[in-house]
């Protein structure tokens, strides 16, 4: 266990929270990876598990692909697409490029299901009665299925976030940046201490995330109270 | 930056396998080699290697076929995992002989001496090492596989490079891309800088003389990269090599170490015989048609010996 205190013991040393290579340039990378691949998973898995859970078309086809997508390793998207980039754009082929694509990947098919999932749960009658008060499918979709699927859509974003913070660490394999930095580097230059710290770090702000994911799915969640009036108050 | 020669899986086994190898046959010498019926039967041999990769597979090889044409009963044992089963073999007597590097040798008998500079004056130090332990080295080869520094040609004529001490001037200019040890590896960024002066812009942490440090090299993503000098790539991509002339890598030049019992002048000379004849440029051509043309290391080392006249 010795090597888990001197991995702290690295941590609380002063020299290293400055520089480059310092912890908060680090973590500032291991983030910004991590938010960006977050936003791209976001904005590709949202819509179309909206599309797919409010249409109810092409479900089995994403269900499985999305499947096969989590069964894929992050590890083999990076080394895939790190091959392509040499070829295609070796100017970005090395960092954030293929790191960022490979964690949007591993984030896509868990927003995804969760999205559908979340529309999919709704109550077809509470659908039907919308329906009934004359309101046309985007509405339907926007003040009833959105707000009610909003849980399960923020358990989807919350468990891909964590998920990308946990796996950023793959960038330092193709001389990116981030936490995995020390991972790596550590256990390369045997400072174990370093690699014990950056997996500290890691573990650490994955748990924040997660945090901080529950936090935002509470501020999120939709207040449907019997006495309320109107869809004014629904977030769409 | 030793560490590619390091293969510890299976070490155990085959250390085992040996063992019971060399216990199981001796005496057989009256049948002849085979190879050459003129030569009259001498003793046999163990052919060893110091780790179960093409390069050195290739020269333990070698000197397997060259004995065996000189009237020598040998048996090969090229797939000793590292260097560390490899010697242990060699000091229980369990191998004979097998082809090793100066400076990478070395350590394991003097931890102290140094491995870089003169490359006999390394060859010599080995030697000198070897000695209690009841072994012998001969010649060593003009070929050297250690760590070098490439970079593209145009990079090369642009900039005026031909070894690192014109890299000095420049570096600043340029990323390295390296193993991620380099910036704590007497041989990579501190030495560099302590001997040559050289401190690039940035480094980027690849791999082992890998194929990673080749598609930065190749895609610009950095202007100077280390790979091993026998790597056969450096030819495939037509690479400059830029020559390590104030000697800051480790020697690795080959270096056939023997039992003392087993050593003698003719042996020394059939020996040399290949081992001074080997140069970084044949031995790149032959690890290539090993490794990427994916022929046998027999046939490529009996092909060499032959077109060399050696055989």
């Amino acid at each position: 266990m010795e090597i888990i205190t001197d991995g702290f013991s690295w941590l609380t040393d002063p020299a290293n929270w400055s520089g480059s290579n310092g912890v908060p340039i680090r973590v500032w990378e291991h983030l910004q990876l991590s938010l960006i691949a977050l936003t791209i998973a976001t904005v590709i898995a949202v819509p179309l598990g909206l599309a797919i859970g409010h249409t109810g078309r092409g479900r089995f086809i994403s269900v499985q692909v999305a499947n096969i997508g989590r069964s894929v390793p992050s590890l083999a998207i990076l080394g895939l697409v790190f091959l392509i980039a040499v070829e295609r754009v070796p100017a970005l082929a090395f960092g954030s490029l293929p790191t960022i694509v490979a964690l949007a990947a591993l984030g896509i098919p868990v927003i995804l299901i969760n999205t559908y999932v979340g529309i999919d749960q709704v109550d077809r009658e509470t659908v039907e009665a919308a329906r009934g008060m004359g309101m046309s499918g985007m509405q339907v979709l926007r003040r009833l299925e959105v707000p009610l699927a909003t849980p399960l859509i923020m358990t989807g974003l919350r468990l891909a976030a964590v998920q990308i913070v946990a796996t950023a660490g793959l960038a330092a394999l193709i001389a990116g940046g981030g936490l995995g930095r020390y991972v790596i580097d550590g256990f390369y230059q045997r400072e174990n201490d370093r690699m014990v710290a950056g997996a500290i770090l890691i573990a650490a702000i994955s748990v924040l995330t997660d945090l901080v994911f529950t936090l935002l799915a509470r501020l999120a969640a939709p207040r449907l109270t019997s006495g309320s009036k109107g869809s004014g108050k629904i977030p769409a | 930056m030793r560490n590619h020669r390091m293969f510890v899986l299976g070490a155990g086994l085959l250390a085992l396998s040996l063992f019971a190898a060399a216990c199981g046959d001796s005496g057989g010498d009256d049948t002849g080699g085979g190879a050459s019926a003129s030569a009259e039967p001498k003793g046999e041999l163990v052919v060893g290697v110091s780790g179960a990769f093409a390069e050195n597979q290739l020269v333990a090889e070698m000197y397997a076929q060259v004995l065996e044409a000189n009237g020598y009963t040998v048996k090969r044992e090229l797939e000793i995992a590292d260097r560390a089963v490899g010697n242990e073999a060699l000091t229980a007597g369990e191998i004979d002989l097998k082809p090793e590097y100066t400076g990478f040798d070395l350590p394991q008998y003097d931890e102290s001496a140094p491995t870089n500079g003169d490359p006999a004056a390394v060859a010599a130090a080995l030697s000198a090492a070897v000695a209690s332990e009841g072994l012998v080295t001969y010649a060593h080869s003009p070929a050297n596989s250690t760590n070098v520094f490439v970079v593209l040609p145009e990079t090369a004529e642009a900039n005026n490079l031909t070894d690192m001490s014109s890299l000095a001037a420049v570096a600043g200019g340029f990323k390295l891309g390296a193993p991620p040890d380099c910036p704590k590896s007497d041989f990579c960024i501190p030495g560099l800088k302590d001997t040559y002066g050289i401190e690039f812009a940035d480094f980027k942490p690849l791999d082992f003389g890998g194929p990673k440090t080749v598609a930065a090299v190749d895609s610009g993503a950095v202007e100077v990269g280390e790979l091993f000098s026998l790597d056969p790539t450096i030819v495939d991509k037509g690479y400059v090599v830029l020559t390590d002339d104030m000697n800051l890598q480790a020697n690795g030049n080959f270096i056939p170490v023997v039992r003392e019992e087993v050593a003698s002048d003719e042996l020394g000379a059939l020996l040399d015989s290949v081992t001074t004849t080997l140069t970084d440029e044949n031995m790149r051509d032959m690890v290539g048609q090993v490794v990427n043309d994916k022929r046998d290391v027999a046939d490529v080392a009996s092909e060499y010996l032959t077109g060399a006249g050696i055989l």
